[in-house]
């Protein structure tokens, strides 16, 4: 088998440092979870949003008007 | 009726889980993208957290630095794990995000790294073995690549730790294949002569 020192000196430092702190695996739990709940704010919101700020700079509403049963038609 | 349909989900998610452990990781990060499940991720972390660890104790030289630089490369690796094209393996992407951070992190201290220095050619001067290299004694070993330049001590530590190709350090590196093979020519050069001063006596 071929020798290669390189990858001894790895294992040797791996050996010597351990698992680094899991503090470290709880922030990317934390984070994780942070960007799914925005993400699931975005979707649930922002179009909704797109729509309320359309509206509110256009004014214009694709709907068609409302005709109540005593309103004449040809008004 | 419902109890019965969760427990089976449970039973079978478990076995399902148990069976990831044994996975490639090319396979596990598929699985990641279909389902998103954090377990899949957390075994990833499991395989290679230490290795990231060490590789940015050793370049960083600062413990806690080299922690947030863990907790911010297995973010990045996160937020781009749709990018991993499985064009290379996963092991040879994670290593080079985590030399690109740092790399970007040592150049906010040091402006030099890898700077765009002219290479000097080499040509005419004897190829240094890899095997040299690969058999030199460990302490030996250590105490050279600790009195090389952390450029050319990284290209040592890319070609004959993580086994990357030219491609692969060139990418990291944005340099050229001819360019990068000179580099890691002239880093070996480096390497002989920091141990010829040192060892030649002794030897």
């Amino acid at each position: 088998m071929e020798i290669n020192n390189f990858k001894e000196l790895e294992r040797q430092e791996i050996a010597e440092l351990g698992k680094p702190p899991e503090t470290i695996r709880q922030k990317i739990a934390h984070n994780i979870g942070l960007f799914r709940f925005i993400g699931d704010l975005v979707e649930l919101y922002l179009p909704n949003a797109g729509k309320s700020i359309i509206g509110m700079t256009t004014g214009e509403s694709k709907k068609d008007p409302v005709k109540y049963p005593n309103q004449d038609s040809n008004i | 009726m419902w109890l019965i349909v969760k427990f089976l989900e449970a039973l079978f998610g478990k076995f399902t889980r148990k069976d990831s452990h044994a996975l490639a990781d090319e396979a596990l990060v598929a699985q990641y993208l279909n389902t998103q499940d954090d377990f899949l991720f957390s075994i990833l972390y499991n395989r290679y957290s230490s290795k990231i660890y060490a590789k940015c104790v050793s370049m960083l030289k600062n413990m806690e630095v080299a922690q947030d630089s863990t907790h911010d490369i297995f973010i990045k690796v996160l937020t781009n794990i749709s990018k991993f094209n499985q064009e290379s393996k996963f092991s040879t992407w994670l290593f080079s995000i985590t030399y690109n951070h740092c790399i970007d992190q040592i150049r906010k201290n040091k402006k030099n790294l890898f700077a765009n220095v002219e290479v000097e050619k080499l040509d005419q001067e004897e190829e240094i073995s890899d095997v040299f290299l690969m058999e030199t004694n460990l302490l030996r070993l250590k105490h050279v690549l600790t009195k090389m330049d952390e450029d050319e001590k990284t290209l040592l530590l890319m070609k004959y730790q993580d086994d990357m190709s030219i491609k692969e350090i060139g990418d990291i590196l944005g340099k050229e294949e001819s360019a990068t093979k000179m580099r890691i020519k002239r880093a070996k050069h480096r390497f002989k002569i920091i141990y010829d001063e040192i060892y030649k006596k002794e030897d």
